[in-house]
């Protein structure tokens, strides 16, 4: 966890993990009496526990727990991937500082971006008693002065959703005295999850996009990105995406919304195809092209394994007519990694994959691996996907579903317990105790877990991607590692530093 | 030069790139300095981001301090969340924490929930202290927060004694400094304290027991570690209990002038001149012979025209530090902060190394940005956001003193005092270098 | 699609008035949806014989408590069918005291509309009921642009009424010079005194930049079918205040002339205004 992505050198420190003392307590309770099946909270498959969540069960203790960003912070995301766009986010101060640091500066210091303004309203009490919309029309054409930017886009936070600035009727009538395009973006922290940030604005953007001029043949658009500083959006898997789709002969207009131009989402209509980044956050805008212009979509996994990534290949090709090219394609990187693949199998034959990416490198990857592992001839169990992550995204859990896909899941009641959720220092225990359950188990995550097992680190970013054939490379070097280095013992350094000086 | 420079407050623009985060991350950040503490937010889950921001610039440890969040949602919002509020406090007994801050957020504060009611009520029920602190965002900056908490935690946390503890001061407000490693300007203070004889009552806050908030009352004289905010607090227990602020006109200690005035002015209170008299001349001495040895590069220094992009805290103090012991020329001043108080001290000091830079007081990242492009500075004392600004500038130097800054830091390095003099030589040579390493290799090796 | 919004002073009978407009319009073949805008949630009452029907917002928390979006609301769940085939909404709100009405008004409006509940039950005229005044942004959200296009104010020979009615067509003349909402009359919901109302009501009108479009006589027929749950059209089918309602929709109708109000600025004029007719 200390890949974070606050800017603050100090404020990183924030994200470790947290005790939670009533767990601390209920844990040296059990011991005294032995250790049972208490510990579990949850036990089936992944449909199960979707019909548990939907049905209003397994809510987590409060709301308290587990908190991520909200819907401002992932709207801010996705605009954050425009290039020359210039946000006027109509509230305080605190807001507009948060998502710069996280994200706009982080944007400066790893993806290459330059410095873009991150600009507000800076509502303050007098806005809040008597209406803030006087403001943001001057704040809209101050930042079309200070910026010159294709493209403003209004983002409501709680101040002014609360008291009912209509930040789209003045993004329309700003519009008429500047140059920029304005958007708006009803982004209010409150007013949805995490996801309906992202989907609100995707819907958004797609108002952008221009009747074709022409149909551009044999490309495409990727969608879902927001290629920002976030831990689970990697351009090493971008790049391989990029690179797979140019090898079977196919241009991409833009990459929605990761890095592109306000001309290449204008022009976004006169693609063949849609393709998926991250079928979590892409989908709905890709259903919605697809439902409104008649764009199809190709609704693949992520390219995790050979079988993953010959589908996503697959999923473009076809509908462009491509699978001969393709075929080749996939027959020559297959022969490319076949050494790796061998390895893969070899290591995970007959294991049990005990996967767990509850945080990091994100709950989505660890479904795709779980995928994965059972290719290469192992039983996946995925752990403690956490029930907030299954309401918050349950269109793609429930697509997951659809395709076949339904590993065996097991949560332990650390994620349930109250706090800020931090799922290493909530569940360690529970987790150490739950791998004794199974024989030559293997465990995919976080190297801030010691099951005490062979542990396959999915945290280090070292430059390799973990989609398509260069992922297999990657992937097959990490579970070698866990292979080879399981009987070594993990630093008492770090455990100490993880869970204080308690044993387990 | 002429002595009057042009001032240019930022007036409301309509349209702002803050340097500053908001009230509820300085009320955050004053009450997480209280050890074992938990801190409620009454907020939808972004403004936790804002906590756990503060928790880490208050080096909290989460196997002692707590966080949680109400997590609210458009329900909330419509129907009142006051329910949900009162929910969460009384699962917070299962922390088994002394004390629970609940802090309001814009939300809650518009539709009018009562926290300060809520808290009253389920307090008979609840085995801690319940202390409800208003802190929405729009109620100001981050430092209006700190001054509200501060507020709040005094008057709710202290005890009158009547009776005072001779030579003993209470510090306020260490934490609002944007030196990444604050804590270490805060043990220096401390340890020059304690060569004086001078006992400290209590920091507020930074790991600060409960207990503490008892001894404040009893303290003689206070000193503000911050030029951003804690005045007020300062002024409540001046008023309240009759201790008396010290060096509240002068700049904090950072360089040669700045830190013996500091000093002195101590030592004059506590009856100590002479300590501080030697802790001055001893530490004078001390940077002038590591200077010599380790070998100071002033090469680049001298009459460079020079940028400070600040918070108060640690851009007044630079001020006559730079110019007067680095031979550096302000040209430009670009405070994050606008405080009277702050104000006064910075004209002051302008007038008395008569330089006239241009100050910009509240400043935001385009008003810095675009100074900095006017005036072309050959250096900028500033932070990250800086460094990328002026990357298509012509400025060669960004010495990198100022929060954020994605640069790793585990050991607390003090700018105060004498030591701190020392650490940021140790930066501006260190940035200095990095500016001319090679980028790219002229040809291969062959081996 | 017509929309038209009924704004007015608390109690002033804009519930009554907009129930028996929606029949009437009914009555003309027309679909009519009535969406009542008031956490008091019995805008509708009358055309569900006295039951208050489930809210948006009601419907909507239980969906968030079970972690659903907005769009797993089935329009069955929020839109219901009142006499006469009636469209009924009721937007629903916080307990008197807590929360944030105009919040609550905003959502359920931006929900109706992001579950296309017009285009589903292809409405030709939507009726919204709006509480007593416009107090904060979220009870604009009816007359912003998208909504409501034409505003009727509801008042009688009481001053105050006309002071509410006056602070609305403020609010009114903000938004309309945006886009295409605006002013389309004054109808009197008499207390009586109705050569009085009249003048009076014909003048501030005539100052709004309006016309008084309306007379509603104050009727003991109408004030027994409140009680009884029932709009006049359908329990007094025959009766001249029966013809009252239908002449209004039929007014409503062929009124194509909403315009951008000029509300009087002080309330001395409105005073003036109102003195001079009170001493004719």
């Amino acid at each position: 966890m200390l890949c974070c992505v606050t800017v603050d050198g100090t404020a990183g420190l924030a994200l470790v993990n947290r005790l939670s003392v009533g767990i601390l307590l209920d844990l040296a309770g059990r011991e005294a009496t032995g250790m049972d099946e208490d510990y579990i909270a949850f036990r089936g498959n992944l449909q199960q526990l979707l019909e548990k969540v939907e049905k209003g069960e397994m809510i987590p203790k409060l709301q308290a727990s587990h908190a991520p960003p909200c819907k401002f912070w992932t709207a801010f995301m996705v605009v954050n991937g425009i290039r020359h766009m210039a946000p006027v986010i109509h509230g305080p101060v605190g807001c507009t500082y948060g998502v710069a640091s996280a994200y706009k500066l982080t944007s400066c210091e790893y993806r290459g971006v330059p410095l873009e303004p991150t600009s507000c309203t800076a509502l303050g009490e007098t806005n809040i008693v008597y209406g803030g919309e006087g403001k943001l029309v001057e704040a809209v054409k101050e930042a079309e002065a200070r910026y010159h930017p294709e493209l403003i886009v209004i983002l409501s936070c709680c101040c002014s959703g609360i008291i009912g600035d209509d930040v789209e009727t003045i993004a329309e009538e700003a519009e008429k005295s500047v140059n920029a395009k304005v958007i708006a973006i009803h982004s209010e922290g409150f007013g949805g999850d995490f996801r309906s940030g992202f989907e609100d604005a995707f819907r958004v953007i797609m108002d952008l996009m221009e009747p074709p001029r022409q149909k551009r043949q044999k490309t495409i658009n990727i969608l879902g990105a927001r290629v920002g500083p976030t831990y689970t959006e990697w351009r090493e898997d971008l790049d391989e995406i990029i690179r797979l789709v140019n090898a079977i002969g196919v241009d991409i207009n833009a990459v929605l919304c990761g890095g592109c131009t306000l001309e290449e989402i204008r022009r976004a209509r006169e693609v063949e195809l849609n393709a998926s980044w991250c079928y979590d956050w892409g989908q709905k805008l890709g259903d919605l092209m697809q439902k409104r212009y008649g764009i199809a979509y190709s609704r693949t996994g992520q390219p995790y394994g050979l079988r993953a990534t010959e589908e996503w290949i697959m999923g473009v090709a076809r509908p462009l007519g491509l699978e001969k090219k393709a075929r080749e394609v996939i027959q020559k990187e297959t022969d490319g990694v076949k050494e790796e693949a061998e390895s893969l199998r070899r290591n995970l034959n007959d294991k049990t994959a005990l996967i767990e990416v509850a945080e990091f490198p994100g709950p989505i990857r660890a479904l795709s691996i779980a995928r994965m592992v059972e290719e290469f001839g192992a039983r996946p169990v995925v752990i403690n996907i956490h029930p907030y992550t299954i309401k918050e995204r349950m269109p793609s859990i429930k697509f997951l579903l659809e395709t076949g896909q339904n590993p065996e899941v097991v949560l332990t009641k650390g994620i349930f317990s109250l706090g800020t959720f931090r799922s290493s220092w909530q569940t360690e225990f529970q987790l150490e105790e739950l791998v004794t359950e199974y024989n030559n188990a293997i465990f995919f995550g976080t190297p801030m877990r010691q099951p005490g097992i062979p542990q396959v680190n999915l945290t280090t970013r070292t430059g390799y991607p973990h989609y398509g054939y260069p992922g297999i490379v990657n992937l097959a070097r990490l579970v070698e590692s866990a292979v080879v280095n399981a009987g070594r013992p993990r630093s008492k350094l770090f455990r100490r530093v993880l869970y204080g000086d308690r044993q387990s | 030069m002429s002595t009057t420079g042009k001032f240019v407050t930022a007036t409301a623009e309509k349209c702002h790139d803050p340097y500053l985060r908001c009230a509820l991350y300085g009320a955050a950040q004053a009450a997480l300095g209280i050890s074992g503490c938990c801190v409620l937010s009454y907020a939808p889950q972004g403004c936790n981001m804002l906590v756990s921001s503060a928790f880490g610039w208050q080096d909290a440890d989460y196997t002692e301090t707590l966080t949680l969040c109400t997590k609210l949602c458009e329900n909330e919002i419509v129907h009142g969340g006051e329910e949900l509020l009162t929910r969460t406090i009384l699962e917070a007994q299962e922390f088994n924490v002394p004390i629970v801050f609940v802090l309001s957020s814009c939300g809650p504060e518009i539709v009018g929930d009562d926290i300060v009611a809520v808290c009253e009520d389920v307090r008979s029920q609840v085995n801690f202290d319940v202390v409800p602190i208003q802190c929405a965002g729009f109620r100001g900056s981050q430092y209006d927060g700190s001054d509200i908490a501060l507020d709040v935690l005094l008057k709710k946390l202290i005890v009158d004694r009547g009776q005072k503890i001779a030579k003993s001061v209470c510090l306020i407000a260490p934490y609002a400094n944007a030196n990444p490693t604050w804590m270490g300007d805060l043990e220096w203070v401390k340890g020059v304290l304690s060569r004086m004889g001078v006992e400290v009552t209590a920091t507020i806050t930074h790991q600060t027991a409960l207990s503490d908030f008892a001894r404040v009352s009893a303290s003689e004289a206070s000193l503000v570690l911050s030029h951003d905010c804690g005045h007020k607090a300062a002024g409540y227990l001046a008023s309240e209990f009759g201790v008396e602020q010290l060096c509240q006109d002068i700049p904090l200690p950072v360089g040669f002038t700045n830190t013996r005035r500091w000093l002195r002015e101590l030592g004059e209170r506590f009856g100590v001149g002479e300590v501080a008299d030697k802790l001055a001349n001893e530490g004078e001495k001390m940077v002038v012979e590591v200077c010599r040895r380790k070998g100071l590069e002033q090469f680049f220094m001298h009459r460079a025209p020079v940028a400070i992009v600040a918070d108060a805290t640690v851009g007044i103090p630079l001020v006559h530090f730079i110019s007067e012991d680095l031979e550096m020329v302000p040209q430009l001043i670009c405070l994050r902060s606008s405080q009277e108080v702050a104000r006064r001290v910075l004209e002051k000091e302008l007038k008395e190394l008569n330089l006239a830079p241009r100050v910009i007081y509240g400043a935001d990242v385009y008003q810095s940005k675009v100074a900095l492009a006017d005036l072309k500075p050959e250096i900028v004392f500033g932070s990250n956001i800086e460094k990328h600004a002026v990357e298509e500038l012509d400025i060669p130097f960004v010495f990198l003193l100022v929060s954020p800054t994605t640069r790793f830091r585990i050991i607390n390095r003090e700018y105060f005092g004498y030591t701190g003099m020392l650490n940021i030589i140790e930066f501006i040579q260190n940035d200095w270098r990095d500016k001319y390493r090679s980028r790219q290799r002229e040809y291969k090796a062959r081996w | 699609m017509r929309q038209i919004a009924i704004y007015g002073k608390g109690g002033i009978g804009k519930s009554t008035i907009a129930s028996n407009l929606c029949i009437a319009l009914q009555q003309r073949v027309l679909k009519v949806m009535q969406v009542g805008c008031d956490p008091k949630r019995d805008s509708t009452r009358t055309l569900t014989g006295g039951q208050l029907i489930p809210t948006v917002l009601e419907t909507y928390r239980e969906h968030l408590r079970m972690g659903r979006d907005e769009y797993a609301i089935a329009l069955e769940d929020i839109v219901f069918v009142g006499h006469q085939g009636v469209y009924c909404v009721e937007s629903g709100g916080p307990e008197p005291g807590v929360g944030c009405a105009g919040r609550g008004v905003l959502t359920a409006i931006n929900i109706l509309r992001d579950l296309k509940a017009f285009d589903t039950y292809s409405v030709d005229v939507v009726v919204y009921d709006v509480l007593g005044d416009v107090v904060c942004g979220g009870f604009a959200q009816p007359i912003r642009q998208g909504y409501a296009r034409e505003i009727y104010l509801i008042c009688s020979g009481g001053f105050m009424s006309l002071y509410a009615a006056n602070n609305i067509a403020k609010a009114i003349r903000r938004l309309s010079r945006r886009g295409e909402t605006g002013l389309a009359g004054v109808i009197c919901n008499s207390i009586g005194q109705d050569s009085f109302e009249k003048e009076v009501l014909s003048d501030f009108a005539g100052r709004l930049g309006t016309k008084l479009v309306h007379f509603v006589p104050h009727s003991p027929v109408i004030q027994a079918c409140e009680v009884e749950s029932q709009t006049v059209l359908e329990h007094s089918p025959q009766s001249a205040e029966a013809g009252v309602f239908r002449e209004l929709a039929e007014k409503v109708i062929n009124n194509d002339s909403p315009v951008i109000p000029t509300p009087l600025e002080e309330l001395s004029e409105l005073e003036a205004l109102y003195r001079r007719h009170l001493k004719a």
